[in-house]
């Protein structure tokens, strides 16, 4: 993330790059070992299964990664805010009918996929908005939100799935550049370039790492809390409304239990990628590496044959074990 | 001197980083008697209360029990020796029953089954015996006034063969009736036996129901005197009668016209009727003790604080302020009092800390990190803050760098008035100094400001003018020519003259 561009000047700022709190060794250290971890999966995933490597297959890991990634990285801006979001997989949903639902009533597929997004942003934004005015913690307002926005998905579909949909959407999903590399994972990068220039070089990316850093300090700096809180939130709406798009265009078709669980992998791929819980710290290109560990755990263990119930209880375990480590990591670096 | 100590400490003396906290310090205590403790802030009694009640160890001294020398470690040594402590905050659970909260951690069980009725029967003889008839043993804790939660730790403390009860400023959250209340039940447990040490700084109070009055000052006891003897003046001289120990400013010039002018300020139940002025280059002391709204002041009329009633004009202007970033647009600043807690952002570099209100005002959407090195170079330079990197996490810089990154954070800025609110607690004596000329500077360069400080000293020697607050009002005004110690500290209790 957030690599600010050295430049050696006459005072002894030294040499080394300026970024959002660190120079290059810690961000190289919080961020790098989640990239080490990464490296020494794929090690081991080429040892027990040849097929791994294959091209074929570690596009097709991107591709899976495509939807958690989209999601985490909307997480990433709320939890270094000091904040969760549950609601993202009602989110993914909810925008995702509705697109579907515009479409099926003959409603252009960009149109009906512009509304969508504006609502994953409004989503948000009311989540933000609650939070703030009613002062609730993040958790319980989202844990709320998530069975509200559930419960709309429902009502609007009656429970029904979505299919038939017109065709014009789907290169969104299905399509590939070159013949070869899947749409998702480009759209993708495209988004992380977006959040990492957010996070590194705007003003509202200093008042997310302000707020999730000390509040009340951001707040007595004359930053309005309110404010930034609504359209964090609403960044994480909006890229779970993203993921809506994308994932229903790759299927052409939809259901009220989509994205059920999602928040789970998205604050995975979030924390493994080094962004601490208790805010003010991290960035979207751990996220990004967090997502694709998950991605590559769970093609090892498809892979290998493995019972895919214990699929669910490795994910657990790795989880635990990234935040021990960066637990760790942090004690080291507060005695350093 | 008569043998008939119930405690006596001796040479007690202890070191934190940087500070004597206690230097040879002699106490002691007979049965059935009230010794208050007086002090400013930061005198040491509260050090010397914690070692006694086991949450500090003493570096060296002795502490002696009915003659007899004991070791106090830790919390639960004190509580064997029948020392209790009822602190300012009271450290019981509020969802719980009074009874609960009598028993607390020490219910007795009969195969693992509480015997309520029998809890509940001790507590309601707890009670009684206090003259709180009127507290039931079965309501919720939370549900009760300040005072009366303080019976119930007092009730607690009395089940526990407490032979040594310390109250740390008991009444400041006491209304009159509570208090005459409170003092009632602190005589009859005089004549159970129990022995108080009493820490307040109400004077008016401490000679109602004090014995024997032991000042402390810089860690060191100055005197003990028995209270009927004692007058506020003498024991004020006590408190406060050290060398001013600070530079005096090298720059007064004229003060100029207002900058701020406050007018009829009120907070609902926290401050009354505060008209004040700053002008351009004067340096204006508040000072008052703890709880008399200096702080609820200062965040109020920097809009961090809800509910300010009144005018406030700045440049002759009336200003709306709602927000500190309506306080920051009309030109005010506030250097908060908890630094850790309001002042920096911990995790992140010195310089987005020093340029988080900068940038929040100024850049638009995107920072820029040319104006950004830029600042922070010079407000390192200038402010001499010692960090090895712009990009060094805040949270590893000494407190005094710390309080400079605040500074500096306003001092970027065109701005008119700075509120200061303890800018130089727990700072070390070097960089002190360093802040005093910085204070000395911005008064020059034509800052209107305000100084809230604890210290007196500190507010003799930077202050043009000094204004005293009482209870939520300002109870004196001196000039730099008329503030004494003597006097502010008069005002400062609600004394007149």
């Amino acid at each position: 993330m957030a690599i600010q561009e050295a430049k050696p000047t006459a005072s002894q700022q030294s040499g080394r790059t300026i970024l959002l709190g660190r120079n290059v060794g810690q961000t190289l250290l919080r961020q790098g070992s989640a990239f080490l971890g990464l490296m020494v999966l794929v090690a081991i995933a080429t040892v027990l299964s040849p097929s791994f490597r294959n091209p074929i297959n570690l596009l097709n890991v991107l591709l899976q990664v495509s939807m958690n990634a989209f999601v985490a990285m909307g997480m990433t801006f709320v939890i270094i805010s000091g904040g969760i979001d549950l609601s993202v997989g009602s989110i993914v949903a909810l925008t995702a009918e509705i697109m579907a639902l515009l479409a099926l009533a003959g409603m252009s597929w960009w149109l009906a996929a512009a509304i969508a997004l504006a609502m994953g942003f409004a989503l948000g934004a009311l989540n933000g908005l609650v939070i703030h005015r009613l002062k609730v913690i993040p958790f319980i307002v989202t844990l709320a939100t998530m069975q509200v926005y559930r419960g709309v998905a429902l009502l609007v579909t009656n429970g029904n799935y979505l299919y038939n949909l017109p065709p014009g959407i789907e290169p969104l999903g299905q399509g590939h550049v070159f013949g070869v590399i899947p749409v998702p994972p480009l759209i993708v990068l495209g988004i992380a370039f977006v959040a990492w220039f957010i996070l590194a070089r705007t003003k509202l990316g200093r008042n997310v790492y302000a707020i999730g850093g000390n509040e009340e300090a951001a707040r007595l700096a004359g930053i309005n809390i309110g404010l930034n809180k609504i359209i964090i939130y609403a960044i994480s709406g909006l890229f779970c409304a993203i993921a809506g798009v994308v994932q229903t265009s790759r299927l052409m078709s939809t259901y009220t239990g989509l994205g059920t669980g999602w928040e789970l992998d998205a604050i995975a791929a979030t924390v493994m990628g080094g962004t601490a819980f208790s805010g003010g710290e991290g960035g979207v290109i751990g996220t990004l590496i967090g997502a694709v560990i998950l991605g590559v755990i769970r093609n090892i263990l498809t892979l290998i044959n493995a019972n895919p119930f214990i699929q669910i209880i490795v994910i657990g375990l790795v989880v635990l074990f990234a935040v021990v480590i960066d637990k760790i990591r942090q004690r080291v670096s507060v005695q350093a | 001197m008569p043998n008939d100590h119930l405690l006596a400490m001796r040479s007690i003396t202890k070191h934190f980083p940087g500070v004597r906290a206690l230097d040879q310090v002699d106490f002691d205590l007979r049965q059935g008697e009230v010794h208050v403790l007086v002090g400013e802030n930061g005198a040491g009694k509260s050090t010397l209360i914690k070692i006694l009640s086991g949450a500090y160890r003493m570096d060296a001294g002795t502490i002696l029990i009915d003659d007899k020398p004991v070791s106090i470690g830790k919390p639960s040594d004190a509580a064997d020796l029948g020392i209790f402590t009822i602190y300012q905050e009271i450290m019981l659970v509020p969802p719980l029953t009074v009874a609960e909260n009598i028993f607390l951690g020490e219910l007795q069980t009969r195969a693992g089954a509480v015997n309520w009725k029998e809890v509940h029967r001790q507590s309601r003889e707890l009670l009684d015996k206090l003259g709180a008839a009127q507290i039931s043993v079965n309501a919720r804790l939370k549900d009760l006034g300040v005072a009366q939660q303080q019976l119930v730790a007092i009730a607690r403390a009395l089940r526990r063969q407490t032979r040594i009860l310390i109250m740390d400023e008991p009444t400041s959250s006491l209304t009159p009736s509570e208090i005459g209340q409170l003092f009632d039940t602190i005589r009859s447990l005089k004549t159970h036996g129990v022995a108080v040490i009493y820490i307040s700084h109400r004077l008016e109070e401490i000679k109602q129901i004090g014995d024997r009055i032991t000042v402390m000052r810089d860690g060191r006891v100055i005197g003990t005197v028995p209270a009927r003897e004692a007058t506020t003046p003498t024991i004020i001289r006590m408190m406060v009668g050290r060398d001013v120990l600070v530079e005096p400013r090298a720059c007064r010039t004229q003060p100029g016209e207002p900058v701020l002018r406050v007018e009829h300020f009120s907070v609902p139940g926290q401050l009354h009727d505060i008209s004040l002025q700053v002008h351009r280059g004067e340096v204006v002391g508040v000072a008052g003790l703890i709880g008399a709204g200096r702080t609820e002041l200062a965040r109020a009329l920097y809009g961090a604080d809800q509910g300010g009633r009144g005018v406030i004009y700045v440049d002759g202007r009336p200003v709306r302020i709602r927000s500190p970033y309506d306080a920051i647009a009309a030109g005010l600043a506030l250097v908060p009092e908890d630094r850790k807690v309001q002042g920096i952002v911990g995790v992140l570099s010195v310089q987005v800390n020093l340029m988080l209100a900068y940038g929040n005002r100024h850049y638009r959407g995107l920072i820029d990190f040319e104006t950004d090195r830029r600042i922070t170079r010079e407000q390192i330079e200038k402010l001499s803050i010692r960090t090895p990197t712009a990009a060094k996490r805040l949270l590893e810089l000494s407190g005094g760098n710390q309080q400079k990154v605040v500074l500096a954070r306003w001092l970027c800025m065109t701005l008119k008035v700075l509120i200061l609110d303890e800018v130089t607690r727990g700072i070390d004596v070097g960089a002190k100094a360093e802040i005093y000329k910085f204070i000395d500077e911005l008064a020059c360069a034509g800052y209107g400001i305000l100084m809230i400080s604890s210290e007196l000293p500190e507010i003799l020697t930077l202050s043009d003018r000094v204004l005293v607050m009482h209870q939520g009002r300002l109870s004196g005004e001196f000039s730099r020519q008329d503030a004494t110690q003597e006097r502010i500290m008069l005002k400062a209790i609600g004394g007149d003259n």
